[in-house]
């Protein structure tokens, strides 16, 4: 078939054609053949190689292996994000699956930047495949702001919380600072003593740093739920966020004469989450609980912790014995500035629903019930799935 | 029952209990602990002699609630508070109620021996007036109505012949009578007579006139 051309080129108006819609793109372009060569690049690959100062070579790229080309050194990659997109690529060539994608940092000196690959077979009987860099580093920083304005946010309110919860824990901590203080005076006396009684000695000194250490695990909770958070979600067991949250409010519910009672499963449940920001969230129920019922004046005082899991998601809930949430307020108290109590319990409740959507899980309030129940869903992190 | 004064204590806290137990026994005293005032309340004698060390906040019954309880039982021992951080209400309270003293966590041994040996000491002096009040009122039950209408004119400094008229007897009948009360009363004098009715108190306020 006779293919037309152009005075200025010898190549036929339809390769021009495609070269200029190809260049016209900002993505970065490579077209792959069936053995994962570059037969071809756009005006956007070329620049990027250009302007990170890539070998000529590889500027045109023609002719040489892609997936040599992601074969990077192990110390520059510690993620192995060369290693997924060369399994990726290789998954999309021999028709395993259709398209790939990755997200991958690729921070030049002066900016931090990240992209996305895609790998997208050419299909229609066509061997090779077309791979895409894409600039996602607007919507990586984007996100970055918005959780770090979240966590700032979030540590205001556990700040917050901390008002609320301080002078409980003040109490709490003299208890094993007077305890303390009367061993270390019993120790002295003991030694005045003839003859020396060391083993009773030892047992006040066994006594005193227990209480030491005792008071010491009152302020590293406070410290570590006071200190600037980490921004990153981790892999984390569920029970370790509720049981530090139950710690410290401990002494809150004791002194407001309120029995905390938790169920949790016997399993351990993986979740994927900021372990900081997660025991704010049972912190701010717990307290939010507790407070109600006293205001309120509940003769019967308990606050129920139940978690379960099924294959998709965890569901904490936490219910009290106090007068329950009116429909008109069920909705309201997630609202920033609605609060039933001078605490702000009502900022840190909008807070709470914040973190836990940031999570992909859901916070709500059930209406009509007789005391109030709240519930929250995180969703389970799948060991294998290390997206 | 024993005589050695005990120091009770009350404290739901397991370390505050062995801590205060160990400074107490070194310093020498009889310590008995309870973790509940529902526990103390079920087991207390409430006629020994010593003193009370209560917690003021506890899960259940409070301190001045145990407190209130003993009163109400009759329990004359006297209260060593123990508080902490923010519990001015309720120390108001409890001083009310007749509390000794209080001691705010953390405190030195010291200062506990120190509030201790106060409590030690009110508790006797309440216990030598209630057994002096006791005896006493012995002696007083001893009277005959004839005898207590005397007694009350005597202190009230009416003379014999004031008494007679009042009475509507002869001087010389309560001469009589104002002897045997004398004696039973065991009073040297009339002085001493009137400050043995006037810390007694009256309790039927007049003479037995009919």
């Amino acid at each position: 078939m006779e293919s037309r051309t152009t005075p200025e080129s010898p190549l036929p108006v339809e390769d021009l054609q495609r070269q200029a819609v190809l260049d016209a793109l900002s993505v970065q372009i490579a077209v792959l053949d069936a053995s994962g060569r570059i037969v071809e690049v756009n005006e956007s690959w070329r620049r990027f190689a250009r302007e990170n100062g890539a070998d000529p070579g590889l500027e045109q790229g023609i002719g040489l292996s892609y997936l040599d080309a992601c074969h990077f050194d192990g110390d520059d990659d510690p993620e192995g994000y060369g290693e997924k997109t060369q399994a990726g690529i290789l998954a999309v060539l021999a028709g395993r699956q259709p398209a790939f994608s990755l997200e991958y940092p690729c921070h030049a000196p002066d900016q931090p930047r990240w992209f996305m690959v895609t790998v997208t077979s050419l299909g229609k009987g066509l061997d090779g495949a077309v791979v895409a860099h894409l600039d996602i580093s607007p919507r990586v920083l984007a996100e970055q702001e918005s959780r770090n304005r979240r966590e700032e946010m979030a540590r205001a309110a556990r700040l917050n919380s901390v008002t609320v919860l301080a002078g409980s824990l003040v109490h709490e901590l003299a208890q094993p600072l007077a305890a303390a203080s009367l061993y270390s005076d019993s120790l002295a006396t003991l030694a005045r003593q003839q003859p020396l009684d060391s083993s009773r000695m030892l047992a006040a000194v066994d006594d005193l740093r227990t209480q030491v250490a005792r008071a010491e695990a009152i302020v590293g909770g406070l410290r570590r739920f006071m200190r600037r958070g980490e921004l990153r979600t981790e892999p984390r067991q569920l029970d370790k966020p509720i049981r530090d949250a139950l710690e410290l409010v401990m002494p809150l519910a004791r002194r407001k004469s309120t029995r905390l009672e938790v169920t949790l499963p016997p399993i351990p449940i993986p979740v994927l989450i900021n372990p900081l920001q997660i025991e704010q969230v049972m912190v701010n129920l717990l307290c939010n609980a507790i407070e109600a019922m006293d205001r309120f004046g509940s003769t019967e005082r308990i606050v129920r912790v139940l978690v379960k899991s099924d294959t998709r998601e965890a569901r904490i809930t936490v219910s009290d014995t106090g007068p329950g949430l009116s429909p008109v307020w069920a909705d309201r108290i997630f609202e920033v500035f609605e609060t039933e109590n001078e605490t702000g319990m009502g900022m840190g409740l909008a807070i709470s629903r914040t973190i836990v959507e940031a999570h992909e899980g859901r916070l709500w309030a059930e209406v009509g019930t007789a005391g109030a129940v709240l519930h929250f869903t995180l969703p389970l992190h799948d060991v294998e799935d290390s997206r | 029952m024993s005589d050695t004064p005990t120091v009770i204590l009350l404290d739901d806290d397991p370390a505050m209990r062995r801590s205060v137990t160990l400074t107490l026994e070194l310093a020498g005293y009889r310590v008995q602990a309870f973790a509940s005032g529902e526990e103390m309340l079920a087991r207390l004698d409430v006629a020994q002699p010593g003193c009370l060390v209560l917690d003021l906040r506890m899960p259940g019954m409070n301190g001045w609630e145990v407190q209130e309880a003993l009163n109400a039982r009759g329990c004359m021992l006297p209260v060593v508070f123990i508080s902490a951080f923010g519990d001015i209400p309720g120390t108001v309270r409890a001083l009310k109620a007749g509390a000794v003293d209080f001691l705010e966590k953390p405190f030195s041994a010291e200062a506990l021996i120190a509030r201790i040996e106060e409590a030690l000491a009110v508790d006797r002096s309440r216990h030598e007036e209630r057994t002096w009040r006791e005896r006493m009122c012995r002696r007083r039950d001893d009277l005959t109505p004839r005898e207590v209408d005397v007694m009350h004119f005597v202190t009230e400094g009416l003379s014999n012949k004031e008494i007679a008229a009042q009475l509507r007897i002869s001087p010389r009948t309560v001469e009589k009578y104002r002897a045997r009360v004398m004696e039973k009363m065991r009073a040297d004098s009339v002085a001493e007579l009137c400050q043995i009715a006037s810390r007694l108190g009256d309790p039927d306020a007049g003479p037995h006139s009919r």
